[in-house]
């Protein structure tokens, strides 16, 4: 009996704690007043783009195309964003180098565009507003134009560079 | 009994104050899961938030959140680089003289960093605007740059390939009291081409604060004809420049095209530059007489042609000269 009643004194205060405690949340979130309410936004901005991209086999004079190569970009910055592409140059092994400037780039139907200087971006898209939620994807075209160089693989960094406005 | 009804209150008031310990957590870095959106062998990542414009404060904490939301293992670095901005506010790199850099102020604890995939890191910094520091807007970029861990990518067999480097780029600036606005300069020229005028506004800033016009008011182009017979008072065309930027004590050239302009004729161009962010309106004009060469050679030639044509007929018409009849030279 004076366990049965301890039970329910425990189970009356489990109950009754249980009971301020949502009354209390209830409370918080039920409460009103005449103030404002804001909620500050961050900008965000994210880019998905291949890992690596593969102009396969050719020999000098061949122009090896990659076509539609899908860079997404997100961004939810309201003045919108660039992006832009650079290359290294293509080192190649055991010896050799293809330049920077052998790469041409296009966005999508556009004219191709040639890579004017090694470390200089190539202005691929701008826009002036944010993208949807699930960003644009950027068809990219590249194109290398194999010059005179010794027979090996080539291998080489492209950077895409997205910037805030 | 008691001891059982304190754990149990102990245990509600624990279960309350969880979301309160999460708002004080350390701002240590700390590595965070992430929802994986990226395909397999893509390169990703997310980085926010971006501050922008960051007002007077003689030092500020933050931080800079980057997320891997791509399925392989990433480096990343963090920098903060001395920029300037282009006429679209994004950053370039600025010239050897700029005295409005900031990169210097910033300290980040982790700057180089190896983040798994669908993880993410907030990168404490702190911002320490040094004493003395020239009053105006200060100018920075915000570059961070993300690669795949060695060994993510499969090395080429063969041909040639490139692997993918990401680099998210960010102006920041800073205001320091004692701004002084600018009062640009401007300059108007313009040159010509077949059914296209080309002109370019020369300005100049010279305050310590960058001179933004990207909203309204909108710079414009208003042309007027200066012909004798044309009302010389009414615009002619108007044409709205697109938004620019120009940093602190510098001179940015404007370029504005006229594309449907006339093949003949002659105006005064007046470049305006609205009343913003302080400062008056400025006007600038100049003249420009539009002849299209082309077109006038070739009237030319059908003038030409039409006189000679003009001159035949007038020449078989002549009553004095009668078809079929021999020429008879009088003699003396």
């Amino acid at each position: 009996m004076r366990d049965v009643f301890s039970i329910k004194r425990v189970a009356f205060a489990v109950g009754a704690s249980t009971m301020l405690a949502t009354a209390m949340i209830g409370s918080t979130f039920a409460a009103t007043d005449n103030g404002t309410t804001s909620a500050t936004v961050d900008a965000m901005i994210s880019v998905t783009a291949p890992a690596s991209i593969d102009f396969g086999n050719g020999v000098p004079g061949d122009v090896l195309s990659v076509l539609d190569t899908t860079v997404n970009v997100i961004s939810n910055n309201p003045a919108g964003y660039t992006l832009a592409v650079q290359t290294s140059n293509f080192a190649g092994a055991p010896s050799g180098a293809i330049p920077a400037t052998a790469l041409k780039f296009r966005n999508g139907v556009t004219a191709y565009a040639s890579i004017v200087a090694l470390n200089t971006d190539l202005l691929l898209a701008t826009t002036a507003a944010p993208t949807i939620a699930g960003g644009t994807d950027h068809l990219i075209d590249a194109q290398l134009t194999l010059p005179f160089v010794s027979a090996g693989v080539y291998s080489g960094t492209f950077i895409f560079t997205a910037s805030n406005l | 009994m008691k001891h059982r009804l304190s754990l149990v209150l102990v245990a509600i008031l624990l279960v309350l104050s969880l979301p309160g310990l999460a708002l004080a957590a350390s701002p240590q870095p700390s590595l965070r899961p992430v929802t994986i959106v990226a395909a397999a062998g893509k390169i990703a990542a997310r980085v926010s938030p971006i501050p922008v414009l960051i007002t007077t404060a003689a030092q500020t904490d933050g931080h800079i959140r980057v997320d891997n939301i791509s399925t392989l293992n990433e480096d990343v670095t963090v920098r903060v680089a001395d920029y300037s901005i282009d006429s679209a506010g994004k950053p370039v790199a600025a010239p050897a003289d700029f005295a409005f850099g900031s990169a210097s102020w910033y300290r980040f604890a982790t700057p180089d960093f190896a983040l798994p995939s669908g993880m993410s890191l907030d990168v404490p910094f702190e911002l320490v605007i040094p004493a003395g520091v020239g009053a105006g807007d200060h100018f920075a970029a915000l570059v961070v740059t993300v690669t795949a861990q060695p060994g993510q990518v499969p090395a080429a067999s063969g041909g040639a390939s490139a692997r993918t480097q990401l680099v998210f780029q960010s102006r920041l600036q800073h205001r320091i009291d004692g701004a002084r606005p600018g009062l640009p300069t401007v300059g108007l020229s313009a040159r010509t081409d077949p059914g296209i005028v080309h002109f370019t506004a020369q300005v100049g800033n010279s305050g310590n604060t960058v001179l933004g016009h990207q909203a309204d008011p909108t710079p414009t182009l208003t042309l007027y004809s200066t012909l004798p017979w044309a009302d010389s008072t009414r615009a002619e065309r108007t044409l709205e420049v697109a938004g620019f930027y120009v940093a602190p004590e510098s001179v940015r050239d404007v370029a504005i095209e006229w594309t449907d302009a006339p093949l003949f004729g002659q105006y005064r161009a007046v470049f305006t530059l609205p009343a913003a962010d302080g400062q008056p309106a400025v006007l600038a004009e100049t003249t420009v007489t539009i002849v299209n060469m082309a077109v006038l050679g070739a009237a030319g030639i059908a003038l030409l042609v039409a006189l000679l044509v003009l001159g035949f007929l007038l020449k078989s018409r002549d009553p004095r000269i009668r078809r079929g009849e021999p020429l008879v030279v009088a003699k003396a």
